[in-house]
């Protein structure tokens, strides 16, 4: 039986106003374009798209780093967008981040003791006496050794920074964690440690995650279901087993025959997308894929496809995607 | 052999000691032939490259060994055969082409200079041929984009500008350093068939360097894998992917996630990191996170040892001790 | 350099690091700093200088204003009871640059850390709130910095008396605009950085972001452009000096006894060239301190060292 979503977006917009393009045009950049989606305690949900997508304004937007141009962002029933001071702080513990870059993301002139301890002093979670201890807790949950505590983010690699920022994000016993390619800038042996790290805090229970990525086959590992995101919206979501199996979405099925394998026996029909000669953001009628997609239609041209469910829980937007269902 | 390189050796002096990123590296390339080198940071791929085309930054310097292209000894060259070979003889592509383009004239002049110094056409038709290469290519509407800066351009655009720019001399050989890393995943897999297409198009070789061995083992015919400055294993590409014997590219295979491997499942990862370079474990570089390390692992370094199918340099794995 | 090559070296926590005791950033630029022989030798050569300004009344031979037998000690060359000379009164002249390091240096230092301060704290304010608070600050700026600042000065130094007091405030705030606008532009970028971002989204209150993440972080930049300013500063007072606007006679500072000598240049040369020779020495130590400051704190240092 399925529990409420602890996490729940409607509507969500974003747009950017730019000044004038080279082609003279005064305009917004529209990074979303009204996102819905769902994430339930203990799911892991895989926003996977290329660059423009969208992901990470979508992030940004649910952690409140950037405000939204319009929507809903519900987090445990409390309007969490309509937070204010003192309730805002209160409501920002339940998410913790992970960001992309290990070398960027974690103060440079603090010990990873602090470092970690920081939100815990912040939030008054922990007293003063036992915020070592939970600190040395955290620490051994991602895989670090207590003697990093005086140590720099300089002195340690890449895989461990980005372990400390995980261990970070965990300090104040956070609902939902929000990892936007968290292990996109890893080296692929360190990639493997940290996913199997996540995979174990999911396993673990309780850990609702928004993992944000290009990379589908890192997804599969980890998420329960994917969502598929392309100029600013959601194009397909379903579990991933039925995502990666049976994608009826074009763009779906152009990313998934676009990653190499080593096994050729494993390697797609590639569906071909063409090149887009527009400019990206700029609001357009009809199915934003319209320009490229190999199988469009002059319904496409002319009608933006809604985001409907067409089978149990895989939903698409897509005029043509009704045809493909087996 | 199109490209020999014997016992390179380069190295960096740096405040806490020397660094090796190459560190005895031999191998070959044969005419129309592409060979992936695979490898994480720090394994010194790049500096191979760098090296080949006498490109290293300081402090370091290549100390030792033999680079032989088309008989001609690389490393001994003067400065104006040096030039001639940069472009006229072998091509560069690197990473991310925002940087390597330059940002203030447009890619068809770009492109139009490379065709003039290395083939000696005139203006006029020096442009002739950089639209026709443009398109061949693979970018729509070349006469239009030939008059196009770099940053008017996407970044897949860029990437086919920049590997115009490196194939337009016609050079014999195409050295490729992480050419896609920047890209999207569908640009990736156009720019991966670009260089299928180049190499029987032109019948160039190509060096292809990258950290992605799921990308390297679609386009190369052979692999090499490095960690710490060294080669441990070269193949061909259905044997390294099949059947991987070093135990380091065992775990590279074990660590990547496979499309259709299915939710949930943990990935085989290799235990700790990559060493620093300035402090290598004694003996075969990789003993220490190696599950199938032996006494004589730390002892000495393995050599790089015909096994039958392929090169590997482990104890583990066929030959001789 | 070649775009695309790789970092050589990976960052290990391994063996070789671990020999090394744990070193903060800072310590970290304190060694990269001392390795710069040329930036070491001006800082020495600087607290050479400082100390004796500080010891100026017991390391002094003589007093620096008062007139004994004029006649019998004036324009004396350099010699061993005066080893800078002496000037047209008589007075020792090695004294006076004594007492005069300590007008000039004091003033270029504490205008140089008023004026930091002042245009940090504005600047790191105006930088972290951005939208219409940043619009106003930054215009209040910019309609100071349109104003010349030599004329500026002139005309508060015709209206007020110039003490070494009055001279620090007059010259801070010429100086504080700029340092504002800098520092604002520090802040700006290291905002958009993932370590303050991650801050934000954890709901960290504001005035902690500020003290914890960006203004340590801003405080490098500060520290090279508080060496380059004490230059500029130092240089602005022997300017007003010399020209008769700053520190009046029979209080010496070395621009006023730059100017008591140029009218004898080939004759008592020795009383214009010692001043001269001490501001150019602390002006260009100042600059290489700022250089080797620059270098020694480069971010990038501690990640990337080669390629």
């Amino acid at each position: 039986m399925k529990d409420l979503p602890i996490l729940s977006v409607r509507g969500l917009r974003k747009s950017f106003p730019i000044g004038r393009g080279w082609a003279g045009q005064a305009g917004a950049l529209e990074a979303l374009a009204g996102v819905d989606l769902d994430l339930h305690p203990g799911e892991v949900l895989g926003v996977v798209g290329e660059s423009g997508s969208g992901k990470t304004t979508l992030g940004r937007c649910v952690l409140r780093l950037i405000q939204p141009s319009g929507g809903d962002v519900t987090l445990d029933g409390i309007d969490f967008l309509a937070l204010r001071g003192r309730r805002l702080r209160r409501g920002r513990r339940r998410l913790g981040v992970v960001f992309q870059d290990p070398y960027t993301s974690l103060n440079p002139r603090m010990q990873i003791g602090q470092i970690v301890a920081e939100p815990l002093r912040a939030s008054r979670q922990a007293t003063a006496g036992t915020v070592s201890e939970k600190v040395v807790q955290l620490l051994e949950r991602v895989g670090i050794e207590p003697r990093f505590i005086t140590r720099y983010p300089h002195e340690m690699s890449g895989g461990q920074r980005q372990r400390v920022a995980i261990a970070r994000a965990l300090a104040t016993d956070p609902d939902i964690l929000v990892a936007d390619e968290p292990v996109s800038a890893l080296d692929v042996s360190v990639q493997a440690q940290v996913l199997n790290l996540l995979l174990d805090l999911k396993r673990e229970g309780g850990l609702a995650m928004l993992f944000i990525s290009h990379d589908l086959a890192v997804v599969e590992r980890i998420a329960d279901r994917i969502a598929v995101m392309y100029a600013g919206r959601i194009v397909e979501s379903a579990p991933t087993d039925r995502l990666i199996s049976h994608p009826l979405h074009p763009y779906t099925q152009a990313l998934l025959s676009a990653v190499p394998s080593v096994d050729p026996a494993l390697r797609r029909e590639r569906v071909r997308l063409r090149v887009d000669l527009g400019h990206p953001g700029h609001r357009v009628d009809g199915c934003p894929l319209a320009g490229r997609c190999p199988v469009v239609q002059d319904v496409c041209r002319s009608e933006v496809p809604p985001l409907e469910e067409v089978r149990s829980a895989h939903r698409v937007a897509c005029h043509l995607a009704k045809d493909q269902l087996d | 052999m199109l490209l020999s390189v014997s016992g390179l050796r380069t190295r960096f002096e740096v405040d806490e000691g020397e660094l090796w990123p190459v560190n005895g590296v031999s191998f070959a390339v044969a005419a129309g032939e592409t060979l992936g080198l695979v490898g994480e940071s720090g394994s010194g791929k790049s500096m191979v490259a760098l090296s080949i085309m006498d490109l290293v930054p300081s402090p370091g310097r290549v100390v030792a060994g033999e680079v032989a292209f088309e008989g001609l000894d690389l490393l001994s060259l003067g400065g104006a055969a040096k030039r001639r070979m940069r472009g006229g003889g072998i091509g560069m592509v690197f990473q991310d082409p925002a940087v390597s383009l330059n940002p203030v004239y447009r890619i068809g002049d770009q492109i139009a200079d490379v065709v003039r110094l290395h083939r000696g056409l005139g203006k006029a038709e020096a442009w002739r041929e950089t639209v026709h290469l443009l398109g061949d290519l693979g970018i729509q509407e070349p006469e239009k984009r030939a008059r196009a800066y770099p940053f008017e351009l996407s970044g897949g655009m860029r990437q086919r500008a920049q590997i115009a720019v490196a194939v337009a001399g016609r050079p014999k050989l195409l050295i490729a350093d992480e050419p896609t890393t920047a890209l999207d995943a569908t640009v990736q897999a156009e720019i991966c068939d670009l260089l299928k297409y180049i190499q029987g198009e032109f019948g160039m070789s190509i060096l292809l360097i990258s950290h992605d061995l799921a990308m390297v083992t679609d386009v190369a015919d052979r692999i090499m894998v490095m960690y710490a400055g060294r080669i441990v294993e070269i193949g061909h590409w259905t044997a390294i992917s099949r059947e991987p014997r070093h135990p380091y590219t065992k775990g590279l295979m074990g660590a990547i996630p496979h499309l259709g491997a299915g939710s949930g499942r943990p990935l085989e990862s290799i235990p700790g990191s990559v060493p620093d370079l300035a402090d290598l474990p004694a003996g075969c570089s990789f003993h220490p996170r190696c599950p199938e390390a032996g006494d004589d692992c730390q002892a000495a370094l393995p050599r790089l040892e015909d096994v039958g199918d392929r090169l590997c340099a482990c104890y583990r794995v066929g030959g001789s001790k | 350099m070649a775009p695309g090559a790789e970092r050589v070296r990976s960052v290990d926590s391994g063996t070789a690091r671990e020999r090394i005791a744990a070193r903060s950033p800072w310590e970290v630029s304190v060694r990269r700093f001392r390795a710069n022989r040329l930036a070491l030798w001006s800082l020495y050569v600087l607290a050479i200088l400082v100390l004796a300004a500080l010891l100026a009344p017991l390391l002094a031979p003589y007093d620096p204003i008062a007139i004994g037998d004029v006649m019998a000690t004036r324009f004396q060359s350099p010699s061993w009871a005066h080893p800078f000379g002496t000037d047209e009164f008589g007075r020792d002249l090695f004294t006076r640059a004594l007492y005069g390091a300590r007008v000039s240096l004091s003033v270029g230092i504490l205008a140089m850390l008023l004026a930091t301060s002042i245009g940090s704290l504005y600047g790191a304010v105006s930088g972290y709130f951005g939208g219409i608070v940043d619009g106003v600050m930054m215009r209040i700026v910019d309609v100071w910095i349109a104003f010349p600042a030599f004329y500026l000065m002139l005309l508060l130094v015709g209206v007020f008396e110039a003490s070494v007091p009055v001279l620090i405030l007059i010259l801070a705030l010429t100086a504080w605009p700029s340092t504002a606008r800098f520092i604002r532009g520090e802040i700006l970028s290291l905002r958009e950085r993932d370590y303050v971002e991650a801050a934000r989204a954890m709901g960290l209150p504001a005035h902690r972001i500020i003290m914890r993440h960006l203004i340590p972080g801003a405080l490098s930049p500060v520290l090279v452009t508080g060496a380059l300013a004490v230059a500029g500063m130092i240089g602005a007072e022997a300017g007003l000096s010399f020209l008769g606007l700053g520190i009046s006679p029979p209080t010496p500072s070395w621009g006023n006894m730059v100017a008591a000598g140029k009218d004898a240049l080939a004759s008592a040369w020795w009383i214009s060239f010692f001043p001269g020779a001490l501001l150019t020495i602390t002006l260009i130590a100042f600059s290489l301190v700022a250089d080797g400051l620059r270098d020694a704190l480069d971010p990038k240092a501690l990640d990337q060292k080669y390629v």
